[in-house]
């Protein structure tokens, strides 16, 4: 029988919860923390340990059969994946923040304004719905610090608990994203996925 | 004293302004995008040909409307009247050397003559024609092209009318149904009409017509199958299908539909030039605006900044990039936004990053 296969982060927040998750459906997994794919001991089923921006590619292009992923990420990178399930760890927001003395007040002021991203594709969106003509900077990480050195300002980035933002002196304009973890599934259709979808729906 | 000549065009005949060249070019731009994009290859055919290629191709009536003249070498020529004549020509001289089937576009201008107003008409025409196969997936692939073309010219939603003139008309239209489907023409487009007929004489089979069921004006394209294209040029003939647009209706529905409110002409930033002083910077800030291939240009006279600022609202450029003197001692320039007049100051060295991070 062939292996269907479940991408999740190799590394990251998402990781433990995700472990968890797939456990609390009995597959169970001995994962080293440094193999790539880990096989599962009760179940035709490989986990990938993969980077979370490459999930919904490998799913969307059916080498993975399933992911688990942050919402955040799949709309960033606008997949055809479809999601299955939310699953209720992971939750964060993705926020446009200005730094505290800023003189911008409010989301319309931005116009014209540089806002620095790991999320250039959710925010061109949102500014575009809004009609908000503004200068995206895509910057890969550390995004708080760049109204500091004068590269952006302001920023879109993620938050948990605010406490980067505060720890930056930033305060929110907006939340344009309530995301979580979710359960996605490939588009290509793999009878042997029927193992991993009854686990879902009998738990 | 010296004699000046009225600047005037033959009665019929027009200017046409960076305005409306700029509106014309983007949807030709739109619909060869489309074009190559299925293979399609365009030719060109001359704007004369001699006037026995024309005549008596278009019918006694349209016949009187060839522009012909004779020539100072005592020859008889005719300004081009439409594009397929002129294709078939083309297909009978150059078959050996073409690549069959063959898939064209073409899009260029047309002349013809109205005796009774002494004027003469001058318009373009664009054509799509596949020839030298009779599958039924070559009348979808057209229909899909103008699907295609009809979605990126975002003018709403559209209809294809479909008829046949063959005897089995009814198997030939849900054949053609069957295989659009797959071809994945978007669903309830296509509409069968018993009554369609269109006027060109020459179609033998599926016919189709384009209407924008929102909008009151005529159909924007017609198109159908012919089976003897080239029989007046040679033994050969060359079963094809085609379509033709309507560019000036498709103008209008542009028109109608505000596209064009948002459209620039060519440059999107215009870096000004205010002081004699701050032109190594405004120059260092275009190279690099061109470098990174942002359209942009240089203003050439220091005249006051309102003057510049007005040249670009002219223009339809939305950015103004401004180097003051104090700024450019601290590498800092402004950025202008046009539509509200705010102005960002930043350091030089992001503009290029600004502008092209600048959502649209």
């Amino acid at each position: 029988m062939k292996k269907i296969r479940i991408a999740i982060q190799s590394r990251g927040r998402l990781t433990a919860p995700s472990l968890d998750y797939l456990q609390s459906l009995k597959l169970l997994f001995n994962h080293n923390g440094r193999a790539l794919i880990t096989p599962c001991k009760n179940a035709p089923v490989d986990l990938l340990h993969l980077r979370d921006d490459d999930i919904p590619e490998y799913v969307s292009r059916g080498v993975a059969d399933f992911g688990i992923v942050g919402e955040n990420i799949l709309l960033e990178k606008k997949s055809r994946a479809k999601i299955l399930h939310r699953l209720g760890f992971g939750a964060c927001s993705l926020v446009i923040a200005v730094p505290k003395n800023s003189p911008i007040q409010s989301v319309s002021e931005l116009e014209g304004e540089r806002i620095a991203t790991t999320y250039p594709c959710i925010l061109s969106d949102y500014l575009k719905e809004r009609k908000i003509y503004a200068a995206i900077i895509p910057i890969r990480g550390s995004v708080e610090i760049t109204p500091r050195l004068n590269l952006a300002d302001a920023v879109c980035d993620l938050t948990q608990s605010g406490k980067t933002l505060k720890a930056n002196q930033l305060v929110s304009l907006a939340t344009i994203l309530h995301s979580e973890a979710v359960l996605i599934e490939s588009p290509n259709s793999k009878k042997e996925k029927q193992v991993f979808l009854k686990r879902i729906t009998s738990r | 004293m010296k004699t000046l000549i009225k600047p005037v065009t033959p009665a019929g005949t027009r200017d046409f302004l960076p305005q409306e060249m700029a509106k014309q070019n983007y949807m030709l731009e739109q619909m060869k995008r489309v074009f190559l994009s299925f293979g399609y290859e365009t030719i060109q055919t001359p704007v004369l040909e001699y006037a026995r290629n024309l005549q008596g191709k278009y019918g006694k009536e349209n016949s009187k409307r060839i522009l012909t003249f004779r020539d100072p070498f005592g020859r008889n020529l005719a300004f081009r009247y439409d594009q397929t004549v002129p294709f078939a020509r083309f297909v009978a001289a150059q078959h050996p050397l073409l690549p069959m089937p063959f898939k064209r576009y073409q899009i260029s201008r047309v002349w013809r003559k109205d005796k009774r107003a002494k004027q003469y008409s001058e318009f373009y025409q664009c054509d799509i024609d596949i020839i030298g196969t009779d599958h039924l997936l070559a009348e979808c692939e057209i229909i899909k092209v103008i699907a295609t073309v009809m979605e990126n010219l975002r003018i709403g939603p559209f209809l294809v009318k479909i008829n046949s003139r063959r005897k089995r008309a009814s198997d030939e239209i849900l054949k053609l149904m069957r295989l659009a489907e797959n071809f994945k023409i978007p669903d309830g487009i296509l509409k069968f009409d018993s009554k369609l007929a269109p006027e060109i004489g020459y179609y033998t089979g599926l016919i189709f017509q384009v209407v924008l069921p929102n909008l009151d004006l005529e159909e924007i394209c017609t198109g159908g199958r012919y089976h003897d294209l080239c029989s007046a040029f040679g033994e050969q003939t060359f079963s094809g299908v085609g379509a033709a647009f309507r560019l000036d209706r498709l103008m209008q529905a542009m028109e109608k539909s505000g596209f064009f409110k948002e459209l620039g002409l060519s440059a999107e930033v215009l870096v000004t030039h205010a002081d004699p002083s701050t032109l190594i910077d405004s120059l260092k800030i275009f190279n690099e605006l061109q470098k990174a291939g942002i359209r942009s240009e240089i203003y050439f006279d220091p005249k006051p900044l309102a003057e510049q600022i007005k040249y670009a609202l002219a223009k339809k450029i939305p950015f103004a990039v401004i180097c003051k003197p104090s700024g450019a001692q601290r590498a800092e320039a402004i950025v202008k936004i046009l539509k509200t007049g705010k102005e960002k100051t930043i350091p030089q060295i992001q503009i290029v990053a600004y502008l092209k991070g600048y959502t649209t």
